[in-house]
């Protein structure tokens, strides 16, 4: 794999399959929790594969000028996701080998329903930090926004969800 | 995020909870990802030809570099990932029908004119009645305290990244942006992101995200 000079930003030239796979391993735990919250589980494993389909096709233009390559990957798999997801989104339950809900209690699952109800940043916001437990900064380079904005965007989601499960929360 | 809250601390638990019953990750296929750039090859340069080609005729009528129905050699960074555009107009559509590809190729041009407009309004009116005006529901903004100064913006490439209709689809596009002062998350210069079009109440709405 070869950093090469364009313009005056540092490209990754073309690298072979497996030079690729080497380097996008460590965030694949990321993605797999991101994309779980995307799509159905059962959807979810191809979704990933999807997405590293469409990284890898887009890896030549990936600029390491640009930081970690996490958020880049998380932003491909956003938007693979949203060609897949129906409209009406589905809640991302873990489920067992026979189909039954995993190890949440009736609460949790309020909490998944009032997720849902979220506007499409706010969900995106609260997906990512309390789900994908990515710090404030990546957040923020995934979404493309100020830190201080994620800040308030999960302020204003964790009013909503007060709001959507009840004041007699906790 | 902050002790005082109760909802904090609740879907903390949570997500550690749901993060340790769901399955592992999967493996990175080597032979799948080759399989798939292959298909998709194809597929991009049946599907992308036409919508190239309107955008660049759209595109550099916007930028005032040529008079409508003109074509010039395309506007792309070096390393930016849009396939190489045809210097002939009239390619076959890219969609199932005929018609289907007209109605794609219009939305298209629709889309980038609301990009264009979007940068146009805020470079000229500031970010707060530019969103209001352009951008979806949930990124609108109260202030511009912390939103970098516009000073000129043009969209310079575009394709179509999703479609699920004319009322929803994503486009990902190359923009030439300058600021005056701190560019913040913004590159002075070359951008691309990924732009999400929803149609409300009549008027197409635009989604910016981070792109590749």
């Amino acid at each position: 794999m070869e950093a090469t000079l364009i313009g005056g930003r540092v490209a990754v030239a073309n690298g072979s399959a497996h030079d690729f796979a080497d380097w996008v391993e460590p965030h694949l735990p990321a993605m797999t929790r991101f994309a779980g919250r995307l799509v159905p589980s059962a959807d979810r494993d191809d979704l990933v594969q999807d997405a590293l389909v469409r990284a890898w096709r887009r890896w030549p233009t990936y600029d390491t000028d640009r930081g970690a390559p996490l958020p880049w990957l998380l932003a491909i798999l956003a938007d693979q996701g949203r060609r897949t997801r129906v409209r009406a989104r589905p809640r991302a339950l873990p489920l067992s080998d026979d189909g039954s809900l995993v190890d949440l209690t009736p609460a949790d699952l309020d909490l998944e329903r009032a997720i849902s109800g979220l506007s499409a940043r706010q969900r995106m916001a609260v997906d990512l930090y309390y789900f994908v437990d990515l710090d404030i900064a990546a957040v923020a380079a995934v979404m493309d926004c100020a830190p201080g904005t994620v800040k308030a965007t999960l302020s204003q989601a964790r009013a909503r969800l007060r709001e959507l499960v009840g004041d007699n929360d906790d | 995020m902050t002790d005082l809250d109760p909802m904090d601390s609740r879907l903390r638990a949570y997500g550690e909870r749901w993060r340790q019953a769901a399955a592992p990750s999967p493996v990175v296929e080597p032979e799948r990802l080759d399989r798939g750039h292959t298909a998709r090859t194809w597929s991009l340069v049946l599907a992308s030809a036409a919508a190239i080609a309107l955008a660049i005729v759209g595109v550099t009528h916007l930028v005032g570099g040529n008079p409508p129905g003109g074509l010039t050699a395309p506007i792309t960074s070096p390393d930016h990932a849009v396939a190489t555009a045809p210097k002939t107009p009239g390619l076959p559509s890219a969609g199932p029908t005929a018609a289907d590809g007209a109605q794609r190729k219009a939305v298209l041009r629709s889309g980038v004119e609301r990009i264009q407009g979007f940068l146009d309004a805020y470079r000229r009116d500031g970010i707060v009645v530019a969103a209001r005006k352009y951008l979806a529901a949930d990124a609108q903004l109260t202030s511009a305290v912390g939103v970098p100064r516009l000073a000129s913006g043009s969209v310079v490439s575009a394709e179509v990244s999703s479609w699920e209709s004319a009322d929803q689809f994503t486009l990902e596009v190359g923009l030439d942006l300058h600021f005056d002062g701190d560019a913040g998350s913004w590159n002075e210069g070359h951008n691309d992101r990924f732009v999400t079009f929803t149609r409300t109440d009549g008027a197409l709405r635009l989604d910016f995200a981070t792109s590749p």
